[in-house]
């Protein structure tokens, strides 16, 4: 069980700014973490293909292999638009 | 040394310009990003700003410091909150000695800035609330 934060409109369709996901396996890719996300909050299924990763306040890519034992910061990060 | 900052606060653009004003310097460039009324035939009546701050400081740092280590000097504030039309949303300025880095530079750090920085613009328009970054929403 990881949790993940959510901004933006992910944020209002979800009514959390934090959601927490279960994994079958201690090791998904980000891929995994979204279809996951996208299973537990139907809602927010459409909009997660654009959606990016980020651990650790980094980005990480799509296949990007995510160690779930350990203590890290997920933020799922819909496409930006600041300026 | 760059100065870099998220406020809720209104941008002071002429205090932020004069931290780029340095006799090492020939060129100052500066964008200012603004609240527009009209996006074609949709009217926007106000924005409001809200972003992953700690990671989107971060972002700025990584971007100012990439900059920086040509010799520029950058400022780069970004507004958070609800603003009115007119309002700047964003400052980017660039300090080089001369003009063609400054433009250069100023122009990419805003371009990157709209594609890496977690940074989220919600519309208020007359005929419906927006939120950037979807595509079918027309911004």
């Amino acid at each position: 069980m990881i949790k993940i934060k959510l901004f933006a409109y992910l944020q209002e369709m979800v009514d959390a700014n934090e959601i927490e996901v279960a994994f079958a396996n201690d090791t998904p890719t980000t891929a995994d973490l979204k279809q996951a996300v996208a299973g537990a909050y139907p809602v927010v299924a459409a909009y997660l293909p654009p959606v990016r990763l980020a651990v650790d306040e980094a980005f990480v890519g799509e296949e990007a292999v995510l160690d779930i034992t350990e203590t890290h910061e997920y933020a799922l990060i819909p496409p930006v638009s600041g300026g | 040394m760059a100065y870099i900052a998220l406020t809720k606060e209104p941008i002071d653009i002429l205090d932020l310009n004069q931290r780029l004003v340095d006799a090492q310097y020939g060129g100052i460039v500066t964008f200012v990003g603004t609240v527009r009324e009209w996006t074609d035939d949709i009217q926007t009546q106000s924005i409001s700003y809200s972003a992953y701050e700690t990671m989107a400081e971060k972002e700025l740092k990584r971007l100012a410091d990439e900059v920086e280590a040509t010799g520029s000097r950058v400022v780069l504030v970004h507004r958070l909150g609800h603003l009115e039309l007119t309002e700047a949303a964003v400052f980017v300025g660039v300090a080089s000695a001369h003009r063609a880095t400054a433009f250069k530079q100023c122009a990419y750090l805003m371009d990157t800035i709209k594609e890496h920085v977690p940074i989220w613009k919600e519309e208020f328009d007359t005929d419906r609330t927006r939120w950037g970054g979807i595509a079918d929403d027309k911004n």
